[in-house]
């Protein structure tokens, strides 16, 4: 019976290890020990029933009995319990089970998809169904031998910079510097063959991560690496294939551009998407040696580099191979000038060379996380290689340019020099096309002056520079600069001191070098030509002999055209004089002819009347007395006449003398106001005077200032009707007087005011007709006035009235007696009053 | 007794000129500038004019053209007075139809002698006139 109960099990055992396959193994195992042991058992028992039946005794029998039985239930019990260490055996096997299926999910994925983001994407997602982490990693080996971080899903820390380099840190191969401080406890890396590169898990919980976890981290990433390799292997044809288009592009460029721009535009835009640099830049040797030039730079002074810079390419002119690096570049160019150099920063220096001919070098600067591997120097070596003769041909047309340029400019100045006469002409346009094809900031022409070390600035252009312009005067070049010039027609200075002609203004609009070339002869140079530049090396051997080419060419046209002006302008110089002359006689004629008119009148009635006198001695003494008031009337007028024309003769010989002494203009007006007193009630007029309280001393002609007053008051009072106000107002202004005198008479029309300070002008009206006069009187009042530095006005409204205002500096305080100058003054005051100075000798020696 | 027009616009040479003239006997008229000497000739029937040349209204040229242009006053003889004496004004004096001029300033007596002498021609050249007239008439 129990066998029954054995075998059933058996039965079922077997059973259930053929139904669950490899899985049941376990309890086969575990039921084998019992089954061998009932069937001991049995075995046992038959061999026993022989003997019984040989002795035919129970007892043994008995005891074999009990024995066996007990045997039976151990075995049983065995059974029993492997039976239960099997089931629990399944339990663990079925959820492995489950392990494995959700691995196999992982791995559906990734094979078709072929973007890596993705794959990573969805894989850290996954994985969350079978290891749990507060953050993922994955990492790429580059060219360069460093890592680079490419995916991170979970925690992200500030240090992570997808596409970026890893800055390495022993044990922390995500670039993560400090996990405590994000709480990460826990830490396992998993290789990825596929991409040369490692999974990072990071866990929260300490001890999260142990062998088992690391086992089916490998399972996982063996599952989806065929996806990965494969997305790769698509991406690498991608990038090739994005390679082949810039390259085709490039080679398009260089075929159909010839400005260099336009190609280095298209090589910089096409790279761009196959590596990662911000700064493009080209370096050209010099045809004839000497520094390369910068040529095109994307961004002014990254790496002190400049378009238009001279670089040292020695470096790679000697290694014509690739030169790569970090921080401070080979050229030296970080040197002076340029912005701190970036340590981290990368630079590349792929040379450009033609047919084994070293043209210059296409230099790339990047950011420190790019790459400039193995990889990129190939690509740009391509680069170079494709647009080297492509630059080649556009230097080429660039050299030709220059060269139908300059023709075309000499063809221009010839023309000019063989068609214009004016000197500027001819230099102007020399100025517009040495411009044109030369760097020029400041153009200079100058021309010498016969026995003169001065040359004087007859063109220039550029910034103005006070001193150095149009018609100033300039030193010519030194003994120095001549003897450099007898070697030469021209002096050439490059970023140096600039010297000679030049004056030292030139520093300050920021002109650095200098090229100057002698028109004519080197011994006797009709004039300098001079260009300058704000570029320290803007000039070389070729634009001397250029521009000797050009000196040699306009100097006869400008001595001819010289010769030309200077005629011209002795004959302008001439026709002026003689203008002015005649001018001069004519007015000369009418001066003598007035005057001569003006003087006879009252020298006719003074000796008629005196012949009638002596004619009629008969006459009472009270016809006698009329007559010799009319006598006297006329003498008086004929002297102050005389007088007039004196000052006049001696203004137009600017002999007229001012002698100064100190006086107090207070007393002076009271003086005129007594002695004009009978004038003025002759036709009861009224003069007003204003003047302050205050004493004003005046240093000036005391008797000159006088006749200036009594000039104007006689005027005022001969054009001014009956009972008419005059006033005369004296004021105080700085160190100046200012005196005022106003009339109500006829007035002055505009038209006769333009002419009113010409010698013997009189404005032709009845009144002024019978006013007599000279005219003379404003017109040496006026020069009164300015011979003591002061000045005279005249505002006059036509039947209004006429303010005349004059001013005279010489304020000053009251003086020390001095005896010996009160003497002289009273001598002075003493004089004839007809001819109060008068001295002939000295007018018919000035005049 | 001869009568005479001065004309000038200074007071003192009328003066001057009227008490000369009235001295060696002649009867004197005077205006004072060149407009008023046809009205004055008109009214003062003079056998003779002295006309200064500078006059503020109207010049003695201008005056003396309009005495020309008259055939009542054209008859008269004029003297011209000046002090331009330049060739010109000369020229222009005589050309108008003036008799003959006095320059300022004159010398003693030259003036009556001018006046004299020159009503003394145009009398005997009326006398002259006169005479032809009356042998033609005789013929």
């Amino acid at each position: 019976m129990h066998l029954g109960v054995g075998t059933a099990r058996l039965r079922r055992s077997l059973r259930s290890l053929a139904a669950n396959d490899g899985a049941d193994r376990f309890r086969l195992i575990a039921y084998a020990p019992a089954i061998a042991i009932i069937l001991a058992v049995l075995l046992v028992e038959l061999g026993l029933g022989g003997l019984r039946s040989n002795t035919g005794s129970w007892l043994p029998l008995v005891e074999v009995s009990g024995v066996l039985g007990a045997v039976l239930a151990g075995a049983l019990w065995f059974g029993w319990r492997q039976s239960r260490l099997a089931a629990r055996a399944m339990t663990v096997l079925s959820d492995s089970e489950d392990e494995r299926r959700t691995i196999s999910a992982i791995g559906i994925g990734s094979n078709w998809d072929l973007d890596l983001n993705r794959i990573f994407a969805r894989f850290s997602n996954d994985v969350t169904t079978v290891i749990k982490y507060d953050r993922l990693t994955i990492t790429t080996a580059r060219s360069d031998g460093r890592m680079q971080l490419e995916f991170v899903a979970g925690l992200k820390a500030t240090e992570d910079e997808i596409g970026g380099a890893i800055v390495s840190i022993a044990g922390s191969p995500d670039g993560l510097r400090n996990p405590t401080n994000y709480g990460l406890h826990s830490q396992m890396t998993v290789p990825i063959a596929a991409i040369d590169g490692t999974i990072t898990l990071r866990s929260r919980i300490p001890g999260a991560y142990g062998p088992p976890q690391v086992e089916i981290m490998r399972q996982v990433v063996a599952q989806i690496s065929p996806g990965i390799s494969n997305a790769i292997h698509y991406q690498e044809s991608q990038h090739r294939v994005m390679e082949r288009t810039a390259l085709a592009e490039i080679g398009r460029a260089a075929t159909q551009e010839i400005d260099l721009d336009s190609i280095l535009m298209v090589v910089s835009g096409a790279l761009a998407n196959l590596m990662r640099f911000d700064h493009l830049g080209v370096i050209f040797t010099e045809p004839n040696g000497g520094p390369a030039t910068v040529v095109c730079w994307s961004k002014d002074g990254l790496l002190g580099l400049k378009v238009g810079d001279k670089v040292d390419l020695d470096g790679a002119r000697n290694s014509s191979g690739i030169l790569s690096g970090r921080g401070e570049d080979p050229l030296g160019l970080s040197i002076d000038g340029g912005e701190a150099v970036d340590e981290q920063r990368l630079w590349m220096q792929v040379p450009l060379s033609e047919r084994s001919h070293l043209l210059g070098a296409i230099v790339v600067s990047a950011p420190g996380g790019a790459v400039l591997g193995e990889e990129e120097a190939d690509l740009l070596q391509r680069v170079a290689n494709q647009i080297a003769p492509a630059i080649k041909n556009a230097q080429l047309t660039a050299e030709l340019t220059k060269a139908v340029e300059e023709r075309r400019a000499i063809a221009a100045i010839g023309r000019a020099a063989s068609t214009e006469l004016e000197i500027k002409r001819i230099v102007t346009v020399v100025a517009e096309e040495l411009e044109s094809i030369m760097p020029c900031d400041r153009f200079v022409a100058t021309l010498t002056e016969s026995g003169s070390e001065y040359v004087e600035i007859i063109y220039v252009t550029g910034p103005a520079s006070p001193g150095s312009e149009i018609g100033d005067r300039i030193p010519e070049p030194t003994q120095a600069q001549r003897q450099e010039l007898d070697s030469r027609h021209a002096i050439l200075r490059n970023g140096q001191d600039i010297p000679g002609s030049t004056p030292a203004t030139d520093h300050h609009t920021g002109m650095l070098s200098w090229i100057q070339v002698a028109l004519g002869e080197i011994a006797e140079p009709i004039g300098y030509l001079s260009l300058r530049s704000k570029d320290p090396d803007a000039y070389d051997m070729s634009n001397v002999e250029f521009l000797e080419g050009i000196a040699q060419q306009i100097t006869p046209s400008l001595k001819n055209a010289r010769l030309f002006e200077r005629e011209l302008e002795l004959r302008e110089r001439l026709d002026f004089q003689n203008r002015e002359l005649q001018a001069a006689n004519a007015a000369k004629s009418r001066f003598l002819s007035t005057v001569s008119h003006e003087l006879k009148t009252p020298l006719t009635i003074i000796s008629g009347f005196v012949d009638l006198m002596i004619d009629d001695g008969d006459k009472s003494d009270e016809q006698h007395a009329d007559t010799l008031e009319i006598i006297r009337k006329n003498a008086t007028q004929l002297g102050s006449l005389i007088n007039d024309v004196l000052d006049i003769a001696r203004i137009d010989a600017s002999g007229l003398r001012i002698e100064p002494t100190v006086f107090l203009v207070n007393e002076l007006v009271v003086d005129l106001e007594k002695g004009f007193q009978q004038l003025l009630y002759s036709k009861k007029q009224k003069l007003i005077t204003a003047v302050p309280d205050d004493p004003i001393w005046l240093e000036a002609d005391r008797s000159r200032v006088s006749q200036l007053i009594t000039n104007l008051l006689s005027n005022a009072h001969k054009y001014s009707g009956q009972g008419a106000e005059i006033r005369l107002s004296v004021a105080v202004e700085g160190d100046h007087i200012a005196v005022l005198i106003e009339d109500e008479g006829i007035g002055i029309s505009e038209e006769d005011q333009k002419q009113l300070f010409t010698a013997f002008f009189r404005a032709d009206n009845q009144v002024a007709r019978e006013a007599g006069g000279t005219g003379l009187g404003l017109v040496i009042a006026k020069s009164i006035a300015e011979l003591h530095g002061g000045d005279l006005w005249l505002n006059s409204v036509e039947n209004q009235g006429t303010t005349v205002g004059f001013n005279l500096p010489g304020i000053t305080s009251e003086p020390v007696v001095d005896p010996v100058a009160e003497a002289e003054s009273l001598r002075l005051s003493q004089r004839s009053r007809l001819f109060p100075d008068a001295d002939w000798d000295d007018i018919g020696e000035t005049a | 007794m001869n009568k005479i027009l001065i004309v000038d616009d200074s007071p003192d040479i009328r003066l001057l000129l009227g008490r000369t003239l009235k001295a060696a006997g002649y009867g004197v008229s005077e205006a004072t500038d060149g407009d008023e000497v046809l009205p004055a000739a008109l009214s003062f029937e003079p056998d003779m004019i002295l006309l200064d040349v500078s006059m503020t209204r109207v010049d003695g040229f201008k005056a003396l053209a309009m005495l020309k242009a008259d055939p009542r006053t054209k008859g008269i003889p004029v003297l011209m007075v000046t002090a331009k004496g330049h060739p010109t004004d000369l020229e222009t004096a005589r050309s108008l139809g003036a008799l003959d001029y006095i320059n300022k300033p004159w010398a003693h007596g030259e003036v009556e002698l001018r006046v004299q002498w020159a009503l003394t021609s145009v009398e005997r050249q009326r006398q002259r006139e006169t005479q032809i007239k009356a042998e033609r008439r005789a013929s």
